[in-house]
């Protein structure tokens, strides 16, 4: 019973690590390219979200199962692998839920395979940590890498069309789908964790000093 | 024993300041030839910059802490890069992205690693590039209220018609007075000059910068021409059209972005003077004075650490 | 040829960076920007790739799918795949013959190897037409353009980290600022997203 409070604990802790306070696009510099890129609209935003979670929870999982069997040298060849095998239902999957976004996304959704994010978690935490531990940790990235995309993109696409989700109401002035767009969003939200970072580690601090 | 005997190199503010009587020296001729609206278009500039500066102050330090001119330099030159028809909300939106998101982040001026000026003209020219680059001809009836809509005839600028590859139909001595087609503050090469000398005389700005950045434009204009004419009316277009030679004077000398010594700020000079005619030459932009200079600010750093190498070898100094 | 290819190379280092223009495989690139002095080697590793990679494509693409699902799910799928297996031809390859140069480049090789910019380059040379001579071109530019995005990267750390910025800036915030205004500067010669 203890042991099942403590791995939800840790599984808790392990997630909201991924999702905001080591959140892999805006503290961990990852899997920037389709953040910056290609989400400046939430549609966007969503596939590629959708697609990260699909490509990189079973990619963990078997990762997780054979990595340590595998000898150092080929780890990372079989990661990226074992991830383009996870790719092809994914796309299909995304396809079923919005259709026509992967052909939309172009390169973006194709690259999603390589995703430095994705990648980091299937090579580099997956082979080492138990199940529980890769679940919450992919969970958590997948979400924090949706929640980054998203919040990008929405402030593109208020910016572009005046509207969410496709919308379109008043002018739209095309600079925000460029990517320095995305690039200066994401340092301004990267300030924003940053800040709630150091927070806590001045509240924590304060807490051991007492 | 020496020291008041021996004049010392002037202030960053005494230069800022400097800096800003030239720019505000630039506004008397569209003012004059436009009516009040260049003016009204330069005061809500900078008054959008010395907001933002008040905003990040009081963000951070709880109090407004405005410590030098930066804000209204970089508000002036960004009004000079906008086309006189253009909304008054233009430079204002442009110089309030660029206080927000590139002085900011860095610190007070001096931290910077871009010119402020020239990210709100390449924000503005990204953004929207119609309202950015189009322009009124002077020689037909036109109706500019300060603040209200203009009525006028859209003409093409000389660096337009350089792009497609055609010669522009004024002479080029014709584009020294201000009377020609382009921004509020480019188009007069007499008045840029002229204030360009007073700065390098009071060494607010340095001249090696901006004779390299020439020198440079001018040779690859001489021997690269974009038009079917001589190499020397060659030079004379593009040196006179567009933004070249306000950002000879205005962007490149900035001291806080530009290199710490000689050999390294004539080596910006070129580099950015090479960066400005490609960008003509190849890019999407008929005039791309801030997106060379944002170009040339990011190798600073290696131009310094460069040149500063340069020096410890021969053992010279040459800042 | 000769010219084709060094104009797919000049591509690849300006008007189609795909680091600093669209921030392809820019996380290597801030890797490489932490520490110099690796940048020279990995810029040879993500040069090797790229030409590997560029090679693969120009041959697997013929064999794919053209457009569809199909296409949309099997052309990454595959390129990854070949990606791999060149990665771990190479990762055995050095070190079975030189252990002592793996051991002490296997992390910078394998960060260089599996990036997005290494895997894009079939993509980009499909969507552009290009031959063989200018695939390889252009890989040799991605190269040189990754050497050069790490050294601006690596040139503009110390103002991303001065000590009179905001603290919330310091660091990766003011980084991401400060490549999204040389992105800017780019932007001057592609006019639009490049990728």
């Amino acid at each position: 019973m203890r042991d099942k409070r403590f791995i939800r604990r840790a599984a808790g802790t392990i997630f909201a690590n991924g999702f905001l306070f080591r959140n892999p696009v805006v503290i961990g510099a990852l899997g920037m390219y389709q953040v910056v890129s290609a989400c400046y609209s939430l549609k966007n935003a969503a596939a590629l979200s959708l697609l990260f979670l699909l490509t990189a929870m079973p990619a963990g999982l078997v990762m997780c199962l054979i990595g340590m069997a595998l000898p150092d040298w080929s780890r990372p060849g079989a990661a990226l692998a074992v991830s383009a095998m996870f790719y092809i239902p994914a796309v299909y999957i995304l396809e079923a839920v919005l259709p026509g976004a992967a052909g939309s996304l172009g390169f973006a959704a194709a690259l999603m395979v390589c995703n430095s994010a994705v990648y980091s978690r299937v090579e580099e935490y997956a082979p080492s940590h138990v199940a529980a531990a890769v679940v919450a940790d992919i969970a958590g990235n997948s979400a924090g890498f949706a929640a980054a995309a998203c919040v990008t993109a929405a402030v593109r696409e208020l910016w572009l069309s005046g509207g969410l989700w496709g919308r379109q109401a008043g002018d739209a002035a095309g600079g925000f789908s460029y990517p320095f767009a995305g690039f200066m969003i994401l340092g301004i939200l990267a300030a924003l964790v940053q800040w709630i970072n150091s927070r806590r580690r001045e509240k924590y601090a304060e807490k051991k000093g007492r | 024993m020496c020291a008041p005997y021996v004049k010392s190199g002037p202030s960053a503010s005494a230069m800022l300041n400097q800096t800003l009587a030239a720019l505000a020296a630039m506004l008397i001729v569209p003012t004059v030839r436009y009516g009040a609206r260049p003016a009204a278009m330069a005061v809500m500039a900078v008054l959008t910059c010395a907001a933002c500066e008040a905003f990040c102050s009081l963000m951070r330090y709880g109090k407004i802490r405005i410590d030098d001119s930066s804000f209204a330099v970089t508000g002036l030159t960004a009004v000079m890069l906008t086309p006189v028809n253009a909304p008054v909300w233009l430079p204002c939106a442009a110089c309030a992205a660029a206080q927000l998101a590139a002085k900011a982040p860095f610190g007070r001026y001096g931290r910077p690693p871009f010119n402020i000026a020239a990210v709100a003209g390449a924000f503005a020219a990204l953004c929207w590039p119609s309202e950015s680059f189009t322009y009124m001809d002077p020689a037909k009836p036109f109706t500019l209220l300060p603040f209200g809509a203009c009525e006028y005839t859209a003409a093409v600028s000389p660096a337009a018609v350089l792009k497609n590859g055609l010669k522009p139909d004024v002479q080029p001595l014709d584009m020294l007075w201000g009377t020609g087609v382009g921004a509020i503050g480019t188009t007069a090469a007499l008045v840029i000059a002229a204030c360009g000398l007073f700065l390098f005389i009071r060494r607010a700005a340095s001249l090696e910068t901006t004779v390299s950045f020439l020198l440079v434009c001018a040779l690859l204009a001489a021997f690269f021409p974009r038009i079917a004419c001589s190499p020397l009316t060659s030079v004379k277009y593009e040196l006179l059209s567009g933004s070249l030679l306000f950002c000879s004077v205005f962007m490149v000398t900035d001291p806080s972005t530009s290199p710490k010594t000689f050999a390294g700020r004539c080596v910006y000079g070129a580099l950015a003077g090479g960066l400005l005619m490609a960008v003509r030459y190849f890019g999407a932009f008929g005039q791309g004075a801030c997106f060379a200079v944002l170009l040339a600010d990011a190798a600073v750093p290696l131009i310094d650490n460069f040149s500063f190498k340069t020096v410890t070898v021969f053992g010279r100094r040459s800042v | 040829m000769f010219y084709s290819m060094m104009f797919a190379a000049l591509l690849a280092v300006s008007a189609e960076n795909m680091f600093l223009s669209a921030g392809m495989g820019f996380s290597r690139v801030l890797r490489a920007a932490r520490s110099p002095r690796g940048i020279g080697p990995a810029s040879l590793f993500v040069t090797f790739f790229s030409f590997c990679s560029s090679v693969e494509g120009y041959f697997l693409f013929p064999l794919l799918p053209a457009e569809g699902e199909k296409a949309a799910a099997l052309r990454p799928a595959v390129l990854a795949c070949a990606a791999a297996v060149t990665y771990m031809a190479a990762a055995f390859v050095l070190k079975s013959f030189f252990p002592g140069f793996y051991e002490k480049n296997s992390r910078t090789m394998q960060l260089s190897a599996i990036n997005t910019a290494v895997l894009a380059i079939p993509y980009v040379q499909n969507s552009k037409g290009f031959g063989l001579a200018q695939s390889a071109g252009f890989a040799l530019g991605s190269g040189l353009a990754f050497f050069i995005a790490s050294a601006l990267a690596a040139g503009g750390a110390p103002s991303c980290e001065n000590p009179d910025m905001p603290k919330a800036f310091r660091g990766l915030p003011a980084s991401l600022i400060y490549v999204g205004i040389l992105s800017m500067g780019l932007a001057g010669f592609t006019g639009g997203p490049a990728f």
